[in-house]
């Protein structure tokens, strides 16, 4: 199954820190979508209210940005890795 | 040209590939400015000016704290309750007398920031606050001169490296602040320490032209659970 790698900054916002989830889904935008059902939390900081993707929030497959890709709508393969990059100013 | 003295402070730095007395005639003519002197850019401004930097800008207002110790390495328990310029001023001189350092008792804003710019060849961008990262990045941009981009939150950080005309910059990176983010964040000194000593390796590549930048690409270190990401940045890159 695709794995999520949760950012320390999203980590936060959960009950207990997770840094990764495993979710069977074909497309980045199902996966998102998914987590997002299991950790209701996180929804406002990665989706709009009519899921549309958050500007700031940028998402890579397997080191890859998926507005280079095909969106919400790329792809996964099961081995396939999805980060999530949130803004950081941290100094 | 380098004193003799020179010679010796820099002699094992100058033993690197590429670097030798010409590469540290380079590190002595170099200007950078560092805003803030906090976790990430008291760690940068030390790196500096161990390494010879030949003039270091560093802005950071307010008074030393008590909740500053555990990071801010340039900041001692003796200064609390002074100016923590101060503090950075005189552990950078006691570090390495023949920097130069300019201290600035304010933090960078849209109003100082081209002033300030203006005094240095590079920028490394250590604020905890969007709007001064921001600032920054607008006046580097104006005035077409690089910037190190580094950040950390818990035990996650971000490092890359701008450059007019072969980058895009800060905003196109992140065009808009997330809503959420607060000046104040967990952190660790050892992270925000490993993240700093990156930039500042970054600050030496480019005036010594040793390496490769980190230039179109963001490099995400996860320390919590030692992951390393190289990210290509998708960016537009001014003409």
């Amino acid at each position: 199954m695709p794995t999520i790698l949760i950012p320390a900054v999203l980590r936060r916002q959960l009950p207990r820190p997770v840094t990764e989830v495993s979710i069977d889904a074909a497309t980045v935008g199902e996966a998102l979508t998914s987590l997002c059902y299991i950790h209701p939390e996180l929804k406002p900081s990665l989706f709009k209210e009519d899921w549309t993707l958050r500007r700031f929030a940028k998402v890579f497959v397997d080191e890859e940005d998926i507005h280079i890709l095909n969106g919400l709508n790329t792809k996964l393969a099961p081995e396939d890795e999805i980060l999530i990059l949130p803004p950081i100013a941290g100094g | 040209m380098l004193t003799d003295f020179e010679q010796k402070r820099y002699e094992w730095q100058m033993w690197t590939e590429g670097v030798g007395e010409a590469g540290q005639e380079k590190l002595k003519n170099a200007r950078v400015l560092i805003s803030r002197g906090g976790g990430v850019g008291s760690v940068v401004a030390y790196e500096l000016a161990a390494a010879g930097v030949g003039k270091l800008v560093v802005a950071h207002g307010g008074n030393v704290k008590p909740s500053d110790l555990n990071r801010q390495l340039l900041m001692t328990h003796d200064h609390l309750g002074q100016p923590r310029i101060e503090s950075i001023c005189r552990r950078l001189n006691d570090l390495n007398p023949l920097v130069e350092i300019e201290g600035v008792g304010e933090n960078v804003s849209e109003d100082n920031a081209d002033e300030l710019v203006e005094k240095v060849d590079l920028v490394v961008d250590c604020a905890p606050l969007f709007p001064e990262r921001y600032a920054m990045n607008d006046a580097a941009r104006r005035q077409r001169k690089p910037m190190i981009e580094n950040a950390m939150f818990d035990g996650e950080a971000y490092l890359t490296t701008f450059v007019p005309g072969v980058t895009g910059c800060l905003r196109d990176l992140w065009p808009e602040p997330p809503p959420t983010w607060k000046r104040e964040f967990p952190v660790f000194g050892a992270v925000s320490g490993t993240i700093a000593c990156m930039a500042a390796y970054e600050a030496i590549k480019y005036f010594t032209g040793i390496g490769d930048l980190l230039t179109n690409t963001l490099l995400r270190c996860d320390l919590m659970t030692m992951r390393f990401h190289r990210l290509p940045i998708s960016s537009s890159i001014p003409p």
